[in-house]
Parts: C-alpha cells; sequence; structure tokens
C-alpha cells in the first residue's frame, strides 16, 4: 500500500516536473497579486501591518484557487483514472497521494517565497515561524479541499469558476485560524490555540476529504 | 418509514392530500402571525418597532439551517439507497433554504440598519447565515453545473453532506473570529429575554413559514417527478 | 486463484438508458474460460456502455454481471482485470517506460513481465524505440501500440475488455495484436471486444449483437 502511495506520488511529482511553466505561472500569480495588494493598500507602514497578512492569504487563495478544477485533468482526459477505478488500489490512497504531490509542487513553491512577500508587506521577520506553520497548514487544508472540488466537477460546465465556489465557503475556517494565528503573533499574543485549531481542522479534512473525493471519482466514472 | 414513502406514485398521492391542509396553515399561520406581530405585541423598550422584524428573522433563520441539514440527510439517503426520491427531495429543498437564508440576511441587514445605524454588521450569527447562503449557492452551482442533470445529483449529494459535516466547525471559527474582534456592543438578535407576549406571534409566523416551506418543497418534487415522467415518456416514444 | 479462472463469467436482465432512452434492454450472456466475445451493433447501440458495466465503470439501471455466484467485478477478490477503452490511459507528461511501470504497479502486476518485452523479441509492439519518449509527443498509432503494450503485463488467466483496439494500428501491429488475442484465449483468459473492421480470419467463440434503439 505504501508502495502504491509513493509511486504515485513519483509519478505526479514527475509529471509536474516536466512542465514547470505551471507552476512558475502560479508563483508569479502569487507574487503579483501581493504587489497589486500593496498597491491598493498605499505603502504606509504601519497600516500595511495591519492588513499585510490579510493580503498574503488573499493571495495565496486567488492563486491557488482557480487551478484546483486541473487537479486531475490529465488523469481524467487520457482515462488514466478508469486504469485505477478497475484495478483492486484504494482509491482514497491516490487522493492522497495526489494531494500529497501537488502540495509540494503548488504549495511549497509559495511557502519558500512567502518570506520575500513578508518584507514587501513589512511584516517583521519575528513573525515568519508562526506564518508558515499557519500558511503551511492552511495551504494543506486547501489542497484537500481543492481535491475534492475538482473530483466533484470533473465533466461540469466552467469547471474552474464552479470548483472555486465550492471550496471558498468550505475553506472559512482555515482562513479564519490562520490569519488569527498570524494576527496573534503579531500582538505578542500566544498563537498556539489558533494553530491548533487550524491543524484539528486540517486533520479533519484529512480523515473525510480522500474518501468522499474518492467516491466523487467513481462517480465521475460512472456517470460518464 | 422511508422506504414506504420513496415509491413515486405512493408519494403522489400522499403528497397530494397534504397540499390543502399545508395551505390552510400556511396562509392561517401567516397572515395571524402578521397581525400579531405588527399590531397584537408590544414594541421593545430598547428597540422600538424594529423588533417586530425578528418575527420573520429568526423562523426564516432557523428553516435555513435546518433545511440544510435536511439536505444533507436526503443527499445521505440518495448516496447509500440510490434512490432518486432522495434527489429529487434534495433538489426540491436547496432553492427553498437559500431564500430563507437570503431572507434571513435581508431582514437582519434591515433590521440592523436603525439599531445599529450601518446595513451590515460582521456579527457572529449573521456571518455564520452568510457562509451557510455560500454553502447553499455552491451547491446549486454543482447539482445545475452539467449538461445532463441526472449526472451532477451524487456529485451535489456528496458537496452537502460534506458541508454538513463541516457547518459546526465553519460556526465555530465564525464565533472564534468574532469573539476576537470586538463584536457589536448592542443586543444580539437572540440574547435577550423576549417578552411572552412576544412569543406568541413567533410561534405563529414560524408555524406559518414552516408549513410554507413544506408547501415549497413538495410542489416542487412533484413538479420534478412529473417532469422526469413526462422526459421518459418522451424518450419511450422516440424510442419506438 | 486455480479455481477462479473456471468460473462462469454470466449476466442476466442487464438494462442500461442513458438520458431517457433504452440503450440496451435485458441482455443475456456468459462467457467461460477461454473464449472470446465479439460485441457488434451501429454506433450509439451501447457496446462501449456494456464494456463499461462489465469493467465496473458503469452501473446498470437493472440486472447484475455474476463470475459464478460472486458479484462482478470484485476488484479485491476476482479475477484480474485489463481495460481498454478508446481513452489510452496513458499520462502524458510521463515516458511510455514511466506509464508502463506505473499500469503494473496499480495492476499489482509484477515488473518482471516489464523487462521481458522491452528488450528483443517479446516487444511486439515495435515500441522500444519510443519508450523513452514522453507520451505528449507521441502519434495516435503510437499511442495505441503503448496501450496495447500494457496486455503484455496481465496475467494470464485475465479478463480483457478491449474496445475498438485496433484504431489507428498499422498492419504488422494488428497481426501482433490478432495473434496476441488468440495466445490469451489459447492460455485459458477471456476477453470481450469490440471491432470496427475485424480481419478475414476472425473467429470469435461468441457473438452479442446490439441492435441499438435508436
Amino acid at each position: 500500500m505504501m508502495r502504491f502511495f509513493l509511486t504515485c506520488l513519483g509519478a505526479d511529482l514527475r509529471a509536474s516536473l516536466a512542465q514547470p511553466g505551471d507552476i512558475l505561472a502560479q508563483l508569479g500569480f502569487f507574487v503579483m497579486i501581493t504587489a497589486l495588494f500593496v498597491l491598493a493598500a498605499g505603502p504606509e507602514g504601519d497600516r500595511l501591518v495591519l492588513i499585510g497578512l490579510a493580503g498574503l492569504w488573499m493571495a495565496a487563495l486567488a492563486s491557488m484557487v482557480p487551478a484546483f478544477d486541473r487537479l486531475y485533468e490529465a488523469e481524467a482526459r487520457s482515462g488514466w483514472l478508469d486504469q485505477l477505478l478497475v484495478s483492486p488500489q484504494p482509491l482514497w490512497l491516490f487522493v492522497l497521494a495526489k494531494v500529497a504531490g501537488y502540495y509540494i509542487s503548488h504549495a511549497v513553491p509559495l511557502l519558500l517565497v512567502s518570506p520575500l512577500m513578508m518584507v514587501w508587506l513589512t511584516l517583521p521577520l519575528a513573525l515568519l515561524p508562526v506564518l508558515l506553520a499557519s500558511l503551511g497548514l492552511g495551504l494543506a487544508g486547501l489542497v484537500l479541499l481543492g481535491a475534492l472540488g475538482a473530483a466533484l466537477t470533473v465533466g461540469a460546465r466552467r469547471g474552474a469558476i464552479l470548483a472555486a465556489i465550492l471550496v471558498l465557503p468550505l475553506s472559512v475556517p482555515l482562513l479564519i485560524f490562520g490569519v488569527l494565528a498570524g494576527q496573534a503573533a503579531l500582538s505578542q499574543t500566544p498563537a498556539a490555540p489558533h494553530l491548533q485549531l487550524l491543524a484539528a481542522a486540517v486533520l479533519f479534512l484529512l480523515v473525510i476529504v480522500p474518501m468522499a473525493t474518492g467516491f466523487a471519482l467513481r462517480t465521475a466514472a460512472e456517470n460518464g | 418509514m422511508f422506504d414506504y414513502l420513496a415509491n413515486p406514485g405512493r408519494f403522489m398521492r400522499l403528497s397530494g392530500i397534504m397540499i390543502w391542509p399545508l395551505r390552510g396553515i400556511a396562509l392561517a399561520g401567516l397572515v395571524i402571525g402578521s397581525w400579531l406581530g405588527l399590531a397584537g405585541s408590544p414594541a421593545d423598550y430598547q428597540q422600538g418597532e424594529a423588533v417586530r422584524l425578528m418575527y420573520v428573522h429568526v423562523p426564516a433563520a432557523w428553516l435555513a439551517l435546518s433545511s440544510y441539514l435536511m439536505l444533507g440527510l436526503a443527499s445521505l439517503f440518495f448516496i447509500v439507497w440510490r434512490h432518486p426520491l432522495a434527489d429529487i427531495a434534495a433538489r426540491a429543498i436547496a432553492p427553498a433554504g437559500t431564500g430563507f437564508a437570503f431572507l434571513t440576511l435581508v431582514t437582519g441587514a434591515l433590521w440592523g440598519a436603525p439599531i445599529w445605524g450601518t446595513w451590515w454588521v460582521w456579527d457572529g450569527r449573521l456571518t455564520s447565515m452568510l457562509v451557510l447562503f455560500f454553502f447553499f449557492i455552491g451547491y446549486l452551482a454543482l447539482a445545475n453545473g452539467f449538461d445532463r442533470p441526472e449526472r451532477g445529483a451524487r456529485p451535489a449529494a456528496i458537496l452537502a453532506m460534506v458541508g454538513v459535516l463541516n457547518l459546526p466547525i465553519v460556526k465555530f471559527s465564525v464565533d472564534w473570529w468574532n469573539t476576537l474582534h470586538q463584536p457589536a456592543s448592542i443586543l444580539r438578535s437572540g440574547g435577550m429575554a423576549i417578552d411572552p407576549a412576544m412569543l406568541w406571534p413567533l410561534f405563529t409566523m414560524f408555524a406559518g413559514l414552516q408549513a410554507f416551506f413544506l408547501l415549497m418543497v413538495i410542489q416542487r418534487m412533484r413538479l420534478l417527478l412529473g417532469q422526469a415522467r413526462l422526459a421518459r415518456l418522451a424518450g419511450q416514444h422516440g424510442a419506438s | 486463484m486455480a479455481t477462479q479462472t473456471q468460473k462462469q463469467l454470466h449476466w442476466q436482465g442487464l438494462s442500461l438508458r442513458r438520458g431517457g432512452r433504452l440503450l440496451f434492454d435485458r441482455l443475456e450472456g456468459q462467457l467461460a474460460a477461454g473464449e472470446m466475445l465479439h460485441l457488434t451493433g451501429p454506433n450509439g447501440a451501447g457496446k462501449t456502455s456494456l464494456l463499461r458495466i462489465m469493467a465496473g465503470l458503469a452501473v446498470p439501471d437493472a440486472g447484475q454481471v455474476r463470475l459464478d455466484e460472486q458479484a462482478w467485478p470484485d476488484r479485491e477478490a476476482g479475477l484480474p482485470l485489463c481495460w481498454l477503452g478508446h481513452a489510452t490511459g496513458l499520462l502524458p507528461n510521463l515516458t511510455g517506460r514511466q506509464n508502463l511501470h506505473l499500469a503494473g504497479q496499480i495492476a499489482a502486476a509484477n515488473d518482471r513481465a516489464l523487462s521481458g518485452w522491452t528488450d528483443g523479441d517479446g516487444d511486439i509492439f515495435a515500441i522500444a524505440r519510443f519508450i523513452d519518449q514522453p507520451v505528449r509527443q507521441l502519434s495516435q498509432g503510437q499511442l495505441r501500440r503503448l496501450a496495447l503494450s500494457r496486455l503484455l503485463l496481465s496475467e494470464p488467466q485475465a479478463i480483457w475488455l478491449l474496445d475498438e483496439p485496433d484504431t489507428a494500428l498499422d498492419a504488422a501491429s494488428r497481426a501482433a495484436l490478432d495473434q496476441l488475442l488468440a495466445r490469451h484465449c489459447a492460455r485459458g483468459g477471456r476477453m470481450i471486444i469490440t471491432r470496427h473492421a475485424p480481419p478475414a480470419d476472425f473467429a470469435p467463440h461468441r457473438e452479442l449483437a446490439l441492435k441499438g434503439a435508436g
């Protein structure tokens, strides 16, 4: 079972690396939205600090969510998903592998450039550990939701916007706990309670999403 | 009981019997409740006449929430027993629930205007209702997002079940968020002691709106069932 | 598994409707070990849908498929299944070798079979020349040959479900495919197949004609 997970993960990472343009475009989108946010908010330091966190989370959401509908595009269109469905392998494990692969290829790059974005947003560097923890967890939850949204919208009209409409309301707790953790750290109050709640929300998604997503993928195949 | 009702023909017969009593209850409840609410009950000592919005706002909020739970339940029945009637029930509940969520938001805004002096306050209940409204929008968009309508049934059912499971977390996170950002300091909609004279109009409106909701759902289910039968007949006719 | 191979695959009362139209109604049939079933019928008669039902990729509106008394498909305990539809099932960003390796892994086949045909005479579909190119760069015919090579990974008792396997194939590969089909049946495997233009000497053991409603 572990071998199947690693095989799928490896295949997914290889496929992502074969087309690095997608990842770079998403990263560019993230950077540009952050820059445009500063242009919209005005560069005055004290005010920017207050809303900078919100801007960073918005940029992360805006760069991640619109691409979700393409999560299984290659697998579904090439018929590979059908091959998986007739095989004895558990679907939820494939979903987990896919989520892990997508997290590594699409969320980790955002985490890597987020320290630079902090400089733009005039956020203090002391915030970095809490920010990376909260954004890292939040993006994990978001990718899980994205996997579900993508599976539900396989074969739908307007897949991209539809997947976004499904994912965004479900991501409210991630956003709230994530931003509050950062704000707590900014105001030098403990961030741990918020981070714990965020981790709990992500764990909950980790339990229900792979099963629901696997089921949704099977449904998509059965309905042609 | 569910199995018994799940036969479409039996459902059509039973629901046909229920329609007239429901119409009576809805009409009576809404007329008497409105009269009690507008004329037969006192104004609030703090909020004045604006408190009368409560008689619509609170039942609407309850109906919006309970209809999302019913949506999840119908979806569960549909996924587990694959019965088309459960899908039809879900499809009938969703627009009604969306309407009540919207009504809650509008009456909340109208209520807020004289009390808070602004049309929108990010108060915990109102914000949760807004997210619930988004949940409904997502469900409707997914259920109707496919070229063949029946293709959206199971994805939408999965979404509704995941949504119901997530609702407590969303509610908790919004409350958590709300307590950390100073909540609106004026009286919150449910937090006050209610004068017994206000309970009668509230209950009457409640009964009226509940009957109205059931009526909408049943009528819509009958309509959808009829449409499905029509499509089947047309298909058979085209095939022969 | 030895007993599984002797079991009879049979189906009763299969009905499917799509968009209000009845594709097929109360189909009956069976397939024993070593047999090949040829599905025929006009376009839109439901050949692909029936194959998808057999693969467990679609659910009939009525009826059932069974392997003796066992429900079919049973992904864990039943016979191995090899499905080849219109889509190739090859991930575009991986090479042919990576794809076949992955296919072998998800079908839980062992990797030894994989090395068997890539070197030398086992390569009946002549894929060695392009096996290390990314799949997205390949032509239709090459894709099809790569997809068919998956059949070589399958176990002898497997049930093959092949939907128009000779699409876009050249003459040499067609001949290789025919040999492969014959060999699979001879070794006790079974298959359900649709073919647009079967070769002159094509001799399936059974035939099932779908009339098509409209």
